[in-house]
């Protein structure tokens, strides 16, 4: 089946060191030169391809990148720690709560820990932009994630610790926590409080008594978020490539997605080996290294087929594409390249 | 600086904990499991310690390596047995999910209980050596960061105590932090970003970097362009050998790993292990 991009939100995930950064770059490009006003939101890009995209100098919001065919692309880059305390500031109810929160410790190591800040953030800024009609397309370049089911599972922990059941062990003032209502919650304060110490629970307690009234808010966003990623506004595009470790990495992100009810719209199967051409007649070369051409050649052989079993697997997914990309014999961090690989997208 | 394979296992074998990290995609796990059963190979007890949802190895893990999974709730849970001296105890009053949320979402209390599991495996000497699969970078150096987090909030209590000791632990001579990367820009640039934010952190003692996936040399063709296929062979040997001199950034002994293109995880990790253990490099 053809490639098809119609969708206004293109995710692009995957596990981590397979080119989804400059996959969603050059798909970014690409449908930019189509004629589609487009915003690429990315979270950590390499140096060189930072400078492609115009975050030479400490980014905007949101940049536009100058292209060489014509076309409206802007890019954004995810700042989690600036990004978080915009949350904070949007859902705090008053100046003063804030003020508190953003001056807690507890907040800092929340934010530098990753228990899930940045796919939420990242998600939470997704979100946002989708709600700015003026934009056609939306391409994501989804938080590198260990375990892939990170970018939904971590939002979801970060919601989920907003609760109130959570909230309420802590929440009924003076020694708050000691004077909780069911004994077992009272043993288990007291064992909490051996472990962790008293000051700990009480700056946590302390901290998610200053978000009190926000927790909503999170809940909220979350089910917005999730409601966004299984409409039909959003396509999930998996990028990989064809070994045993990867395949492996993403069929536990396929597995989480399927139950999220996130369907998979392609694959982009990145570097793959193209198939070695023989020298003809008219190279002038030793002995020696005619020999070192054939043991290259074989290399060269030996990488394609090493390839294709985790290729044929790939294609066996019930995605609606899947586009292989040649391994690129040159280094893609400029405009120039970024729109000849997403041509090879769009092809 | 380059190193060969003797060196790296000779010192290894000195270790007690090596950590072990870099960019994601690197084939960073292959060569800890390689690692590991070239060490038990020179009558070690060996273990792999890594971040897993399971408790049951990876396919392909190797044999002869002991697994530890590092998972948090069960780190939490042998935590609280310390004080909570009752198992049964433990069930019926952590085991809910408010606990689970709370534990999993508390701001740096993950990390602390893995650092804590991993304090407790080298005092108990319940392994020679013990390997650590670190996550990719980024969720390396919050690891890493956690402990000093943790230390500022808690001021008493048996984390605090713990958190003091997991800090000594990393600046000791028993321990060992490695970097892996492959000869590409993106993985060599981060290892060199990522050891200047790892020093920031504690006084580690940092040991090699692993340069995998090299391509083989046939040095006959080096610059010849005459087709494609040498031309491109020609660049790629430039590029690799550029990207080698970014990587002598970072300051360590480099150890150059073969590309090996095997069938399965478990044949690339025999021969991975094989060229570990070989005698000359």
């Amino acid at each position: 089946m053809k490639p098809s991009f119609d969708s206004r939100i293109l995710l692009v995930g995957g596990p981590g060191g397979v080119g989804k950064t400059t996959l969603a770059a050059s798909l970014g490009v690409a449908l930019a030169e189509q004629g589609f006003k487009t915003v690429v939101l990315t979270v950590d890009p390499a140096r060189r391809l930072a400078q492609a995209l115009g975050f030479e100098n400490f980014p905007n919001e949101v940049n536009r990148v100058p292209l060489v065919q014509g076309g409206e692309l802007f890019a954004s880059m995810l700042d989690t720690q600036r990004y978080f305390d915009r949350i904070i500031e949007k859902f705090a109810n008053t100046p003063d709560q804030k003020k508190k929160i953003l001056e807690n410790p507890m907040y800092q190591i929340m934010v530098d820990s990753l228990g899930g800040s940045h796919e939420y953030a990242a998600m939470e800024r997704l979100l946002e932009i989708s709600q700015d009609p003026s934009w056609d397309k939306i391409v994501v370049d989804t938080p590198p994630t260990d375990n892939a089911m990170d970018l939904i599972a971590a939002p979801k922990r970060l919601a989920d610790f907003m609760d109130n059941s959570v909230l309420s062990w802590f929440q009924s003032g003076g020694a708050l926590y000691l004077r909780l209502f069911r004994a077992g919650t009272r043993i288990a304060m007291k064992a909490l409080q051996a472990i962790l110490g008293s000051d700990f629970l009480d700056s946590l307690g302390k901290f998610l008594t200053d978000l009190e009234g926000m927790q909503a808010g999170f809940q909220n966003r979350h089910r917005e978020v999730l409601a966004m990623l299984r409409s039909k506004d959003c396509s999930f595009f998996l990028t990989t490539f064809p070994s045993q470790a990867r395949w492996e990495d993403s069929g536990r992100l396929l597995t989480a997605l399927a139950g999220e009810s996130i369907p998979l719209r392609g694959v982009f199967l990145n570097r793959v080996e193209p198939q070695p051409t023989a020298l003809n007649g008219d190279v002038s070369l030793s002995s020696e290294q005619r020999q070192e051409v054939e043991k290259l050649l074989a290399f060269r052989r030996q990488e394609v087929e090493h390839q294709k079993p985790w290729t044929e697997k790939f294609a066996t997914l019930p995605a609606d594409f899947l586009v292989q990309i040649p391994r690129q014999t040159q280094p893609v961090h400029d405009v120039a390249s970024l729109s000849e690989l997403g041509r090879i997208l769009l092809s | 600086m380059a190193v060969s394979a003797p060196q790296y296992i000779a010192d290894s074998l000195q270790k007690k904990i090596i950590f072990f990290t870099g960019k994601g995609g690197v084939g960073k796990t292959s060569v800890v499991w390689a690692t590991a059963k070239a060490l038990a190979r020179c009558g070690k007890k060996v273990a792999v310690a890594a971040w897993s949802e399971s408790d049951l190895p990876p396919s392909g893990f190797p044999e002869g390596v002991h697994y530890v999974p590092l998972q948090t709730m069960a780190c939490f849970k042998e935590y609280v047995l310390h004080v909570v001296r009752f198992e049964k105890l433990y069930d019926t009053v952590f085991d809910n999910k408010v606990l689970r949320t709370f534990v999993l979402a508390a701001p740096g209390l993950s990390d602390t209980v893995i650092a804590g599991k991993i304090l407790t495996l080298y005092e108990k000497r319940v392994y020679d050596i013990l390997l650590v699969d670190l996550p990719s970078s980024g969720h390396a150096l919050s690891f890493f960061h956690s402990p000093l987090g943790v230390k500022r909030i808690f001021s008493v209590g048996f984390v605090h105590k713990e958190t003091h000791k997991i800090c000594e632990l990393l600046a000791s001579q028993d321990v060992r932090l490695d970097l892996v990367a492959i000869p590409e820009e993106l993985p060599v640039v981060e290892s060199v970003e990522l050891k200047s934010k790892l020093e920031k952190l504690h006084p580690f003692h940092f040991g090699f970097l692993l340069l995998n996936q090299m391509l083989p040399t046939f040095a006959s063709l080096r610059g010849l362009s005459g087709a494609p296929l040498l031309k491109e062979y020609s660049d790629q040997l430039d590029r690799q050998e550029r990207n080698q001199q970014v990587a002598e950034k970072c300051g360590l002994p480099i150890l150059k790993l073969p590309r090996i293109l095997a069938p399965n995880e478990n044949s690339l990790i025999e021969a991975l292990s094989q060229d570990l253990s070989a005698v000359t490099a």
